[in-house]
This record gives C-alpha cells, structure tokens and sequence, in this order.
C-alpha cells in the first residue's frame, strides 16, 4: 500500500535565511482586527454550555468565598462591573459612529437593544419605567442565561453588574438590582 | 522658539490618575526626535529640562502639565452637550492648544499642541489611539481605569503620532 496516496502530504520546510530580511513580525494583539464594520455581522457564538459550564465554576468559587447571599451577590456584580464597561467601550466601537450617549434615555435604550443583543443574541424584551420612583427603570428579560440552569435567582447579580458597568462608565450612577416577577417573566 | 518647533504632549485620562502619557517632540532638524513615555514620573523628568539646551521646552512642559489639568473642567462641561467622542479643541491657552476627545466608557484623550494642526490629523490619531485603547482593554487581566504600561501599546501610540503629525 502506498502511504502517500491516502492522505496529502505536506512538506514543512526550515525558513529560507538566503536573503537578509527582516525579523519576523509578531503578531501581537494591535494587529488583529477588532471586528465591527457596522456591527450587523454577528461575530462567533459561545456555545450555551460553554458559559454555562464556566459561570457555574465562577458562581462556585464565590460561593466558597461568601459568607452570605449579599456577599455572593456583591462578588458577582463585581465581576459583571468589569465586564459591562469593556463591553460598552467593544460594542460602541464596532459602531464606528463615534458618538457617545449622553441621554438617560438614550443610553438605557442602547443597553437594552444593542449590548443584550451583542452579549446574549437577543434584545432585552422591554424596557418600562417605574410608575413608583421617578428615576426608576426596569429591563425585563425572559430567559436569563445566568439563570438558565440554576433555580435561585441571585446569579443573576452578574447581570446586574454588567448593567450598572455599562451606565458607570458612561457617567450615570447607577443602582442595580435583580428581581424575579412570577408568571413567566424575569427581571434584569 | 523657531517656527519649525513643535510639541505634543498625549495623555489618556480616566477618573483619577493619568493612565499614560506620551510626548512627541519635534526638533530643528528632521531627524532629531526624542521623547519620553510614563505616568507619574514624568512630572518629575519635566521639569528638570529647564535647563537644556531649548529652555522653552522646559517651560512649556511644566505648564503643559498645569493646562490639561485646567481642560479637564471643559472637557467635563462640553462632554455632556457634545454627543459625539471628537470634542475638537476645548482650551486655548497662550500658545498652547489642547484637543480632546473621550470614549463611551468616559476615558479622555488630551492632545497639547503648539502651533496650528489640522483637525483631520487629529481626530485620524485619536481614532488610531481608540483602537489601541480598546484592543488593550480587551485583556480580561487589565483592570479598567488602571494605568497602562503595555510597551506595545506605547510604540503604537508614538508610531501613530508621527505619522500624523511628523
């Protein structure tokens, strides 16, 4: 039987060094494109499972760490503080528009459209204004994928924290909280 | 102060401390081209070169320094009126000219620069350096509001400022 017929081959050659040339650039992190071009491309998914699998993990650990539910929840809005704001600054990037929001309004809508679209496939599935508190606003989200696995609803703090991210960094302190509401739907 | 004689001084700045600061000095000659990278120590080394060989420089380095910390205030007051990231020239002191321009996450780049420049050469660099920032960001180990000193991140920077001011 003749081996080489089966599969191809490939040669791997030793790098000429016949000409003086330049070093070999390396490629570095600047060098690869950040992505956007309007953002209407959808980049690569992250499987459900794969964040699943590595929320539990980060939930765990903090659980471990915690002493209390106000603590686990205060760690976990942590971590999503630091994720909101470098989503904000990716995904206004990949805009190319280069405004910033300066409205509350404005940028509570872009949270709920754009970033959710951009971090869970799918836009938040209303946004409401408190008829109690003047400056009260409630983000509804169906299906959380914090909580798509787990049955308490303070994993969703990570959310939170995104959220509160997002708003800090654009110059709106915020505080954020997250509630569950019975019959189907969930609060963000 | 001859004509040919320009000085830019870059410095990122979010709610506290500078996260970098760069300087991009052009001298007499073409080929002469010095510049120093920190973040705090650079106060220090400032002021110091009072007494080389181009006193002005000396001078304005100080100064420099008391001018973007002056903007702020402006860069502050205009960020919320102006809905774009480009806030164009925001102060004007003396010679000194500075030009702001600030992210969605409120993290501020100050350009001082002496002499008249383009506004198009600016607002190119501060969109190179926008991609620089954020591509750094992007590192789940840089904690955000943190200083930069990523050594790559300060060639680029220099690499963009001479190709749109030099």
């Amino acid at each position: 039987m003749n081996p080489s017929s089966q599969y191809p081959t490939r040669r791997i050659e030793p790098p000429h060094h016949n000409h003086q040339s330049s070093p070999p650039r390396v490629q570095s992190i600047y060098d690869r494109p950040l992505g956007g071009n309007g953002g209407t491309r959808p980049g690569p998914a992250v499987s459900l499972s794969a964040f699943a699998l590595l929320y539990s993990e980060l939930v765990q650990y903090h659980q471990n760490k915690s002493s209390s539910m106000n603590d686990l929840e205060g760690n976990l809005e942590r971590c999503g503080m630091e994720v909101g704001t470098k989503v904000l600054e990716l995904v206004s990037f990949r805009e190319r528009s280069y405004k910033r929001e300066t409205r509350l309004m404005n940028i509570l809508h872009h949270l709920s459209i754009t970033i959710w679209r951009y971090l869970f496939g799918r836009s938040a599935d209303s946004l409401e204004r408190s008829m109690d508190n003047d400056d009260e606003y409630m983000i509804y989200d169906d299906r959380a994928v914090t909580s798509s696995f787990c049955n308490v609803r303070s994993v969703d703090a990570f959310v939170s924290g995104i959220i509160a991210g997002v708003l800090n960094a654009s110059g709106f302190g915020a505080r954020v909280t997250a509630h569950s509401v019975s019959a189907g739907g969930d609060e963000g | 102060m001859s004509s040919t004689y320009q000085n830019f001084r870059f410095v990122i700045v979010g709610s506290g401390d500078p996260l970098y600061s760069t300087e991009i000095n052009r001298g007499l000659s073409s080929n002469q081209q010095s510049g120093s990278s920190g973040i705090q120590g650079e106060n220090s080394s400032g002021t110091k070169e009072g007494t080389g060989g181009s006193g002005s420089s000396g001078g304005e380095n100080s100064q420099s320094w008391f001018v973007l910390h002056c903007s702020l205030d402006m860069v502050d007051n205009i960020s919320w009126t102006n809905g774009g990231m480009f806030l164009k020239t925001v102060d004007k002191m003396m010679s000194q000219q500075v030009s702001a321009f600030q992210t969605a996450g409120s993290i501020k780049f100050l350009l001082i620069h002496s002499g008249q420049r383009q506004e198009d050469s600016i607002k190119n660099f501060f969109h190179d350096v926008y991609e620089l920032y954020v591509k750094h960001s992007m590192n789940p180990l840089y904690k955000y509001g943190t200083a930069i000193t990523s050594k790559t991140f300060d060639s680029r920077v220099r690499a963009s400022a001479r190709k749109y001011f030099l």
